[in-house]
């Protein structure tokens, strides 16, 4: 090829860079007016199943409401976050911005969430999340509303559950993001408050491949209980390895053990305990295990729930107003008298946080999660 | 700090463990860059896929695993002659750096392709379980039978290589061509023919690591990179100083890394291996075994 | 147009990040560290204006004199490493930055990140992210680097610094003094590089250790070896390419996983081809050149 040739086959493709960048402009601003609602989700990442959960809640959510004949459907717009806080902020940035999205239900990390706080303060987007929990995220932004119940509640339940199990010396693994270092705070707040000991406490990144050393380390250490603040495919690679290496110990994790890597470990799993918010109960809750169940051929944990009835609030709230305006809607949350929705029942106090919050305990059995003991209303 | 000195011996048995792997991929690094003179940085990503490979033709071909192995290793070796044929080798003429390039954007692809093909979550492979119970057992060392097995390949893989180049017409032909690449042509030794040995051999080298990397810890599209930088920084510190030093500076990396996590907590972990890496380079700018000249061969 | 701005702003920074690259090159070291200096000036930014309340100006300045000096801890070693080890010597640097600041919890917030940068200010004047006038802004820095990098490649010092790079032992003998520009080279490098993170922390109003790999670095070594080392246009179309490339392409299909994998393969397979084509790089092809020369 003479170098003419490639000279103009360089330009004429740059042309058509530009071209292409302009036309998509053009293309977004004469499309209809169809409301479309962002959604940040983890597709990919250690945590990848809490995403397909949330579609899957997402999509019956969507057909719930063709099926009450709802007017106002709209397009949902998936970014994913991968558990990346500046992947996450820059999908946010992009649907924000260029998509012009005003309503995104769903930030899902909370290591995310936390890092868009501040750019929220400052746009007109409401946002109404389904699955995080840091504590720190009450005071996150006005315009900011979770369904999940914070992990104020849950270090101190988990806490609680250890002391009731008989542990004086534990140990702490927990990863380093908004979330797990949240949960780290709150149990050990709460079991040292109460006369536990945490001898070993290891804060690992996330995608830890090797996790030797510290199980290693918590077997020197001779404890009776260990709590495992870490993320599901983490946490299946610890139980794998802790089996290589001769590590048998009454482990507690926290909800971020739902996730479906951790029953892949197969037989490792057998016994790990974990808390997570309350599955739900009552008409709604079992209308949608039956839904969930013929579409899916399992039950629904609860990721899926909550993603379920954040989705089918938001469509509420989009049909009552017949609008995406950030304001309106705010305004429709605050006021509006206790939502029933499959988890149980959501109203929201000044912060944007749910009034009323329930955890259960769970344990793994046969690479199944199941439910040990219902907790009392707070 | 006692939990530390009894975790200790333990510490330093499953960083012995950690490092065949890394000793191994560090060796399939040192025959590319000694031979051919370039970074390679599809030396993780080559690994991963042959383990992919592996897992497709054991889980979802259903052939057995041993069969799986023994295809799944030498066709590694062949898609990394595949590379250095059509991509390296037209750009290593030009400078030592353009196949890096080149290089970055295979592993994008082939990362992307992996993706693609078999989803971004972690893999594991069923024939992990049944070798997870122990063999010994010495106070907190416990070594399992994978563990075994790992080691066992890195002893016997590294006195293979070290036979190979040494003792073999066609291995001592490699050492020539990376001692002196002009005077072994003029010796008649056929430059291209080393070239794509050494990277077959090394390709397949790397296709069992990965094999070894996705029993002991399961598989991810992304976990190339990392054994790529581990491949590299132990190459550099073996020098031009043969099999021996790339094996002891993979079990001295991983013993490092284990017995440091132990001490200072898992949060560094990354860090140790580099604040190594800067350490030793200010003290032995020349690698590990800079000095030792006349024992060890040279590759 | 708001992602239109996004991506002129993305190349903007990575030709930045280059041309700081270019020079370190130019003396002959191939070094992987720039994503450790943009890191240095992200960060530097980040908590000079929210834990410290420098202005944005400020920080940005200090960013820069920062990069200089970590760019001169960089290079020391350099004498006694071997060249072959150079490129391990500068991965390692930057990694290193890269997890004190993912690590010191205290000070940078860990891997959680810093968010809710100020906007960028000069002289009263506020530039908002996300408007033309900031990729303007940031295209503007870019093209005082390329002058500036054109009068220094011709001038006496730039001579030098090319002799020091050929050969070491003949430059030596006949007095040109090799340490030091080296040094103030490699200074001036990492400042720019330095400049760039400030910008970026100020773009996305968050930062984290996550962006800042050896991958980002190599990029930035790839669009300046796409680009040919020699030639600044040709360099700065290599950013262009690179830094657009990935972005570009998400406009095509949707966001979902499988989509971007077949971005990622795209974008892999034709960055691996371009470099076989082009012998000289990019700017090579007005040359017609058959090979990378230093012009």
């Amino acid at each position: 090829m003479s170098s003419i040739n490639k000279f103009t086959f360089v330009s004429l493709s740059l042309v058509l860079a530009v071209v292409f960048i302009f036309s998509d402009c053009s293309r977004k601003s004469s499309e209809s007016k169809r409301i479309q609602v962002g959604a940040i989700l983890f597709e990919t990442g250690e945590a990848k199943s809490y995403g397909i959960k949330s579609k899957r809640g997402y999509d019956l959510a969507l057909k719930w409401a063709k099926s009450r004949d709802l007017s106002l459907i709209p397009d949902i717009l998936y970014a994913d976050s991968g558990a990346d806080e500046s992947k996450g902020v820059a999908e946010f940035k992009r649907l924000t911005e260029v998509e012009r999205i005003r309503f995104i239900v769903g930030i899902t990390g909370s290591g995310v969430a936390m890092a868009i706080c501040p750019l929220l303060r400052e746009k007109d987007v409401l946002v109404l999340e389904a699955l995080d929990s840091a504590a720190k995220l009450t005071d996150c932004a006005p315009n900011f509303f979770r369904i999940y119940p914070s992990d104020v509640i849950q270090g101190s339940f988990l806490a609680d559950w250890a002391l009731e199990l008989g542990w004086k010396r534990a140990g702490l693994v927990y990863i380093h993001n908004a979330w797990g270092e949240g949960m780290q705070e709150g149990v050990e707040n709460g079991f040292t408050s109460k006369g536990g000991q945490i001898l070993v406490k290891e804060g690992i990144q996330q995608n830890l491949t090797d996790f030797s050393s510290i199980i290693v380390k918590v077997r020197a250490a001779e404890l009776d209980g260990l709590f495992l603040l870490i993320y599901p495919t983490g946490a299946r690679r610890w139980l794998e390895q802790s089996t290589a290496r001769g590590l048998v110990i009454t482990t507690l994790g926290g909800d971020a053990l739902t996730g479906t890597e951790v029953a892949q470990a197969g037989e490792a799993s057998n016994g790990l305990m974990f808390s997570a918010p309350h599955p739900g109960e009552g008409r709604e809750y079992e209308q949608f295990v039956e839904q969930y169940m013929k579409e899916f051929g399992e039950n629904p944990d609860v990721y899926a729930t909550k993603s379920y009835d954040a989705m089918r609030l938001a469509l509420v709230a989009l049909n009552e107003l017949q609008s995406d305006k950030p304001q309106a809607i705010k305004r429709f949350l605050l006021a509006m008298d206790t939502f029933e929705g499959a988890a149980g029942p959501i109203r929201f106090d000044e912060n944007g946080d749910l009034v009323e919050a329930r955890y259960a305990r769970y344990i793994y059995e046969n690479g199944e999660a199941i439910l040990v003991q219902q907790n009392t209303e707070e | 700090m006692e939990v530390f000195l009894k975790s200790l011996p333990a510490q330093i048995a499953n960083g012995i463990i950690v490092g065949a792997i890394y000793g191994l991929i560090g060796l399939s690094m040192l025959l590319i860059s000694n031979v051919m003179k370039l970074v390679d940085l599809l030396r993780g990503d080559l690994a991963i896929t042959g383990a992919y490979l592996c897992f497709w033709l054991s889980a979802l071909c259903g052939f057995p695993f041993a069969v799986s192995i023994t295809l799944a290793v030498p066709l590694t070796g062949v898609l990394g002659l595949v590379v250095e044929r059509s991509v390296y080798r037209p750009l290593a003429r030009r400078s030592h750096y353009a196949p890096l390039v080149a290089a970055l954007g295979l592993s994008i692809a082939i990362q992307g392709a992996l993706q693609l093909l078999f989803g971004p979550e972690m893999i594991g492979f069923e024939q992990t379980p049944p070798l997870l119970p122990k063999v010994a057992e010495w106070g907190l060392i416990r070594l399992s039978r994978l563990d075994v097995i790992l080691v066992l390949s890195f002893v016997l893989l590294t006195s293979l290589l070290h036979y190979f180049l040494t003792r073999t017409r066609l291995g001592l032909g490699l050492l020539a061509v990376a001692d002196d690449e002009e005077a072994s042509y003029s010796c008649g030794i056929a430059r291209n023919k080393v070239y794509s040995f050494s990277f077959f051999v090394a390709s397949s080298i790397a296709g069992i690591v990965g094999i070894l990397y996705g029993l002991q810890y399961g598989l991810e599209p992304g976990a190339g990179f990392g054994l790529t930088i581990r491949a590299f920084i132990i190459a550099s510190l073996a020098g031009s100083r043969g099999v021996l030093g790339a094996a002891i500076a993979g079990l001295a990396l991983g013993v490092v890394e284990s017995v440091c996590t132990g001490l200072l907590g898992a949060n560094y972990r990354d860090s140790y291996t580099f604040l190594v890496l800067l350490v030793l380079l200010w003290i032995w700018p020349e690698g590990l075994f800079g000095r030792i000249q006349k024992r060890y061969a040279r590759i | 147009m708001g992602f239109f701005i996004h991506v002129t702003v993305s190349c903007g920074l990575m030709a930045m990040l280059s041309l700081g690259l270019m020079l370190i090159v130019r003396s002959g070291v191939y070094s992987v560290a720039s994503a450790g200096f943009y890191l240095v000036g992200a960060y530097c930014t980040a908590l000079g204006t929210l834990k410290l309340g420098l202005s944005p100006g400020f920080a940005l300045v200090l960013g820069a004199v920062l990069g200089a000096i970590l760019g001169i801890f960089c290079i020391a070693p350099a004498y006694r490493v071997r060249e072959d080890r150079l490129l391990i010597l500068t991965l390692g640097f930057a990694e290193s930055l890269r997890l004190v600041c993912a690590n010191s919890r205290s000070v940078t917030n860990g891997a959680m990140g810093l968010s809710g940068i100020p906007h960028f200010s000069l002289l009263g004047v506020n530039i908002k992210p996300g408007t033309i006038a900031f990729a303007g802004f940031v295209w503007l820095i870019v093209g005082i680097i390329c002058l500036l990098l054109i009068r220094l490649v011709k001038s006496p010092w730039g001579l030098r610094i090319d002799a020091a790079r050929d050969d070491r032992v003949a430059a030596t003998s006949l007095g040109i003094q090799v340490a030091r520009p080296l040094y103030i080279v490699h200074a001036a490098g990492a400042s720019l590089a330095a400049v760039a993170g400030s910008l970026y922390a100020h773009h996305m109003a968050f930062v984290s250790p996550a962006p800042f790999t050896v991958v980002l670095s190599v990029f930035a070594l790839c669009a300046l070896l796409l680009g040919g080392r020699g030639s600044v246009k040709g360099v700065i179309l290599g950013a262009i390419l690179i830094g657009a490339g990935l972005p570009l392409l998400q406009l095509v299909g949707t966001p979902e996983y499988s989509a971007s994998a077949i971005r990622q393969i795209v974008f892999g397979v034709a960055l691996a081809v371009l470099t076989i084509w082009l012998p000289g790089g990019i700017g090579g092809i007005w040359r017609g050149a058959k090979s990378d020369r230093w012009e």
